[in-house]
Order: C-alpha cells, then structure tokens, then sequence
C-alpha cells in the first residue's frame, strides 16, 4: 500500500523509472509498445538520422493517422514509406500522382464482364494497409479528393457501394514544397485529415557519409524483414487510446487550438479534429517514451506538425511571408504551461 | 546587438576647463588667503566632479542593450513594434537615455523619438515604441543612441549601437478591375481559347460530342457509363506574367506621385495574379535598396510573392541600367511569357521596346500613367495600352 502510495507521486515515479523503465511500476494499464521500438530500428537500417521523422511516423501510426511528407527530393521521402511498408508486412501500394489520374484509379471501378452479364468491382490500390501517395500535389483536386472517404472513414463508395479498407490504413503522402508551378495545393479539407506534415530535413555530413557506406553495395531496403504484423499494430492502436490525458493536459490542448482561433494572424485556426489529433498524438508521443500518461512536453513538442497544416494565415500574413509555425511558437510561449500533477 | 567600443564624451560644465580653471584658482585663493571654510567646500565640489566622472566612466561597462522588433515587413498603415531593452548588470546604479533615429516623414509614433529613465543595480527596463508606417520604402530604423550616465547627469557618455534594422513597407494593395492580356499567336494558350488541347490535363468527362476526335474517348468512363464519353480538357500551362516597370520615364520627368501609383499597381497586379494561380515574375531598371537584384524570375512557390514585394518596396525612382539591357541578360528564362510593361507615358523608348517584344514574339501590354501623346501613337494595337488609373479600384 506504501509503495503504491509513493508510486502514485510522480516525482518518486519519475525517480522509480529512472532504474530501467519496469512497465510494473508505471501505473494502473499494463502497456507494451515494444514492438513499435523493432519497427523504428528496422527503418533506422535503411534511413539514417532523421530519428524525429522516424518516431513522428510511428506516433502517426500509433495514433491511427496519416502522414503528409514535405520536403525537397531526394531526402528518403519514399524511402521512409517503403521501409515502414516492409517492416509491418502489410499490403503496400504505391500511387504516383499524376494530372491525369482519375478518382477511379484510386478507389478502384467496376468492370463489366460480358460472359457473366454481370459488373465485377475492380478493387483500386487504396485497398493497402499502407498507401504511398507519391507527388500527391501533382494531380487535380478532382482526384485528390478521392481520398477523402477513405482516410477519414476507412472505406470507399463506388457506384453506391461501401467497401471497408484493411485495418490499419495509413496514408503517406509527399509533396515538395518548392515550387508550386504545375501542382494544385492541397484543399483545406484534405490536409486536415493529415495527422501529421512532418519535413526530412537534410542529412549533416556524419549522417551522409553513413548513408554512402550504407547504400554503395546493395539497397538495404531489399533485405528489410518485417517485425510487426498489422493485427499487432491495430492492437496498438487500441493500447495507445488508455493511455491517460488529465484534465489539466486536456484543457492545456484546448487552449492552444482555441488560442489559434483567435489569433491576428490567423485567418482559420484548427478545427475540433485539429484538438483530437493533438491529443491522440501525445497519447502516441507518450507511448514511445514508456509512459501512460501525457504530459504538456509532449503536446508542445507535437503542436507544430499536427497544427501548422491545418492553420490558414491572413491574407497579409501570408505576404509577409510568415509562416504558421512562428504564429505557433509565439501561442506556445504565450499561454501558460499546467502545473501540479498532469499524470 | 554589438555594441561598439567608440564612446562619445559629451560637454557638461565639469568638462569644460575653465571653469576647471576656475575652481583651481578659486583653491589656490582660499588655500593662500587660509579660508578653510572655503578650500572644504572647493575640493568638495570638486571630489564630487571626480567622483561622478569616475561613476559615469564605470557606467557604460557591464550595460546591456538589445533592440529587436516584432515585424520587418508591413503594409503601409500598419504598425510595429520596436522595443530597446536594457539591463543593468553591476552594482552601480545609471541614469540612461534611449533615442532611436525614426524619420517622423516615414513612420509616426506614439511616443517622442528621446526616453531616459534611471537604472538601480541589476535592474532591466524596456522602452517601446508603436510606428505607424506611413508609405513605401526600405527604411533603416533603430541605431539606437544610448546616452548613460551618473545619477546626476553630470558625465554622460554615450555609445551607438549600430545593428542595422531594415523595415520594409510594401506598396499597398488594392483591387484590381479584370482586363484583357494579349494571347499568344496562332496556338494560343492550349485548352483554353485555342484549338490546341492537351489531351494530358483532363478536366473531367462529358458524353461524347460529334467531331471530337477519337483520341479524346475517355475509355473507361465509356465502359462505366455505358456510354461513349470524352475527355474535356484543360490548360496544361497557365499564363506566366513577367511584370516590367520602367522607370526611366519617372525620373525624367520626376513624377514621383505617379511612381508610386505604379508600383502599388504592380505588387496589386501581381498578387492578383498569383491569387489565380499564375506564375509571376518581375524585372526593373531601377536602383533596388540594399544591392538587391531587380529581376525576380518567374515562379511560385510561398516565398515568391514576398519575394517581389520586397523588390517593389526597395525600389528607388533613379535607373540603373537600360531596361532592353536587363531583358537581354535575363532572356533565357523569358520563354513563353506574357508581359506587363509599366511605364509613364509613351515616347520612342517605349516604341523601341515594342519592336524587341515583336522580335521575342512576347504578347505585352501596356500600362502608362499619362496618356500625353498615346493617341498620336498608331502603332500599338487597339486595347494594348492603358491608363492605370482605369483599373485601379
């Protein structure tokens, strides 16, 4: 009873952890997120560095959302996405974007067969547990919309009829963010339902020279063996919604999206699914650090790719050339940290 | 900020050595004629001058000064936010005064350009100024001068900080009434006026039309449909506008309200452009502030129209360089455009320039601020030139 008195503190549960992270001291939930460790080091021997990328694509996962990759070419974008294809060994397709696909090619069409006088549905490749939208910019809101039922939903309506999409479904798409000639931004809609823009960033010279030994015999891609299975990821998922948001953390998520509602510079702040993509990604974010509860760190550190996204600056902002996540940074330090037990 | 070693003395009455003169011959007196009273209250006079010369030297050591400000771009009308902030890092306590160099013609303040306060050990402060900006330019605001000093204010010294602050103000932004561009010749933009489609950018599907070639069957519509059905297409390229002001013409006939208006016209023109999805460039003859370049290549991407802003507001009315020398140096990155060209009014400069564009097979269109003589012109198509002031809203 004494040590669970003391346990139930969290500066002696902090200090208690400090003696190797026993998941028997941690609390009330049993939770094992081992496996979402295997995967990080399975995609760390194809992708070197970048570990905030790789640990933002597992709390994209954890967090049953979907990742918008933004960045210049040539950073491991697609590599990422493979990799994390391979590790999980689920059904993998990839899409390239292009201006003439059709929403068909996405969701797949019925077929009319002849012989049988009958139509055959033709499934499309979004039926994936991981989808590869490749250069999703470069084709036309038509077609990018199409997307939309599928991500949010997890099924597709062809022709009337509703098909449920394998569980887990996760989305990654990659854009570049350069130049915009020839490409259609993305709509409002459609980013929103990004859990996550996460950027790559470019490799230091440690890393690139790492990244030359590594690739100069083989692709390593082509040896990457799978360590999770996407009924254990789907299990996950369930797991990483117990993990315990207090009141004070939740009323510290809340007042950061509405802070971005009534902000000068911002013309739309982020919507309630703004709100619960913050809150399920610090559950996830909480998850990989070995803890069932959240802390406001773990919000602050997710707020901007979660948030900047789905902001929309005013007009004059956006001339300026500001971007959303300075607006971020300045609500952040604006708006007081909770204090007291969180956990 | 860097604060910068060069410390200015600044006269006070203890400096000047007469009245150094003075005092000594005044001792000497009192000191031969045995007026003790007298000599006590000299050498208290001045020990204290001593002291608070010795008080102001130490005074500037150990003071730290930063200034920032919350924007550095804004429209004109809108207001920023410079902020000096000081701190006193020793025992000794200042008297310190705060003077930052606003031209009250570029921006307008709410409070006077010269603040003091005193400074108790360890003891931080903040002096803040609202600006108003008041119209377009690069401005150079800050350098605060900082004067320090003994409580008394006997010895200030004083020390610029020299950070450079530039403020850009965009011109401003207003509507802009629609108006025709000149289309390209013959094939014109593909899939919009012309009778070029590109079969690549298909816009959606429709039931098939007579006359439409085969090519444009949208197959597997037709099999979802039942029904034969087309591809409509699309634009595979939008416009790409290449905005030129010329500002020969301005300074030589010093029209400066007209310069003004012309630039707000372009960064209007060119943020309407850009709304709609255009590539926008830009290309000037004028001297930029900052050695800036006066070409901006065609493009978008989010930081390109901030980008040409800033071009526009660091524009001066003086020219460099002969515009048809700018084209020429540029011209490899001027293919398939359409062209505004901005200028005062229409003289044999302009003329000469039309017949570059004939020769590149650029579509231009012209937009002066005077139309002198522009109706003597007959050698511009009918609906090529306009006045800006038509459509300005």
């Amino acid at each position: 009873m004494v040590f669970l008195f003391f346990m139930e503190v969290p500066a002696y549960r902090a200090w208690f952890d400090c003696f190797g992270n026993l998941s028997f001291f941690k609390g009330a939930v049993d939770l094992d997120f081992s496996i979402c460790f295997k995967i990080m080091e399975n995609i760390s021997r194809v992708i070197i560095g970048k570990k905030t990328a790789i640990e933002l694509m597992l709390v994209a996962i954890l967090a049953d959302g979907h990742v918008l990759l933004e960045d210049v070419p040539g950073l491991g974008k697609t590599l990422l996405a493979r990799s994390l294809a391979a590790s999980i060994n689920g059904t993998y397709k990839r899409i390239q974007f292009t201006p003439d696909l059709l929403p068909s090619d996405i969701t797949g069409f019925n077929i009319y067969l002849p012989h049988e006088g009958r139509f055959k549905f033709r499934k499309g490749p979004v039926m994936a547990n991981v989808l590869l939208a490749d250069e999703i910019n470069r084709t036309v809101p038509r077609t990018q919309s199409s997307l939309l039922e599928s991500m949010e939903e997890r099924q597709v309506t062809v022709d009337g009829e509703t098909f449920l999409l394998p569980v887990p479904f996760f989305v990654i798409a990659t854009q570049n963010p350069v130049e915009l000639e020839g490409t259609f931004p993305l709509p409002e809609a459609q980013l929103d339902r990004f859990l996550l823009k996460i950027s790559m960033g470019y490799p230091d010279k440690q890393e690139e020279m790492n990244i030359l030994k590594r690739f100069q015999t083989r692709d390593p891609l082509s040896t990457l063996a799978h360590v999770a299975t996407p009924e254990q990821l789907s299990r996950l998922q369930q797991d990483c919604r117990k993990i315990t948001v207090s009141e004070p953390v939740r009323e510290y998520i809340t007042t950061l999206v509405q802070a971005t509602r009534h902000h000068k510079m911002i013309k739309f702040g982020a919507s309630p699914r703004g709100s619960m993509a913050l809150m399920r990604s610090a559950q996830a974010l909480a998850a990989l650090d070995k803890r069932d509860f959240v802390l406001p760190d773990d919000v602050k550190s997710l707020i901007r790719p979660v948030l900047a996204h789905r902001l929309i600056l005013n007009e004059n902002e956006r001339l300026r050339g500001e971007n959303p996540e300075r607006v971020l940074k300045e609500i952040l330090d604006q708006t007081p940290v909770p204090a007291g037990d969180v956990g | 900020m860097s604060d910068q070693n060069p410390q200015i003395y600044v006269t006070s009455i203890y400096t000047e050595p007469f009245i150094l003169l003075i005092s000594l011959v005044f001792l000497f007196i009192a000191l031969l004629t045995g007026q003790s009273q007298m000599t006590i209250l000299i050498l208290l006079v001045v020990g204290m001058a001593t002291l608070t010369k010795l008080w102001s030297r130490f005074a500037l050591s150990r003071m730290h000064i930063a200034s920032s400000m919350d924007k550095k771009k804004v429209f004109p009308g809108e207001s920023l936010k410079l902020e000096v902030a000081v701190r006193n890092r020793k025992w000794l306590p200042v008297w310190i005064q705060v003077n930052v160099l606003i031209d009250m013609a570029d921006f307008t303040s709410d409070m006077p350009a010269c603040e003091n306060t005193f400074l108790l050990w360890f003891q931080k402060t903040r002096f803040v100024w609202h600006l108003k900006s008041v119209k377009r330019g690069c401005f150079n605001i800050g350098c605060p001068g900082i004067t320090i000093s003994d409580l008394f204010g006997f010895f200030p010294r004083q020390k610029l900080c020299r950070d450079s602050m530039d403020v850009i103000v965009y011109p401003k932004i207003r509507s802009v009434r629609p108006f025709s561009m000149p289309e390209h010749n013959f094939f014109g933009v593909p899939g919009a006026k012309s009778p070029v489609q590109d079969p690549v950018y298909v816009l959606g599907t429709r039931e098939y039309q007579n006359f439409t070639p085969v090519k444009l069957i949208h197959w597997k519509a037709s099999a979802r449909y039942g029904k034969l059905q087309e591809k409509v297409c699309e634009p595979s390229v939008r416009e790409k506008i290449l905005i030129v002001v010329d500002v020969d013409l301005f300074s030589r006939h010093k029209a400066e309200q007209d310069f003004e208006q012309m630039l707000e016209a372009a960064a209007s023109m060119a943020v309407d452009f850009e709304r709609r999805g255009n590539a926008v460039g830009f290309m000037t003859n004028a001297l930029i502030k900052g050695g800036k370049p006066g070409f901006i290549p065609l493009s978008r991407n989010r930081q390109h129209m901030p980008q040409i802003l800033e071009t526009i507001a660091r524009m001066e009315m003086r020219p460099v360089s002969r515009l048809s020398d700018v084209f020429h140096q540029h011209i490899r990155a001027l293919w398939g455009i359409n062209c505004i060209f901005c200028s005062h009014s229409i003289d044999s400069s302009i003329i000469k320039m039309k017949s570059f564009y004939a020769h590149k097979r650029i579509p231009v269109k012209y937009f002066v601020s005077t139309t002198g003589d522009m109706k003597k012109q007959t050698d511009f198509a009918p609906g090529t030139v306009q006045q800006i002031d038509s459509i300005c809203l």
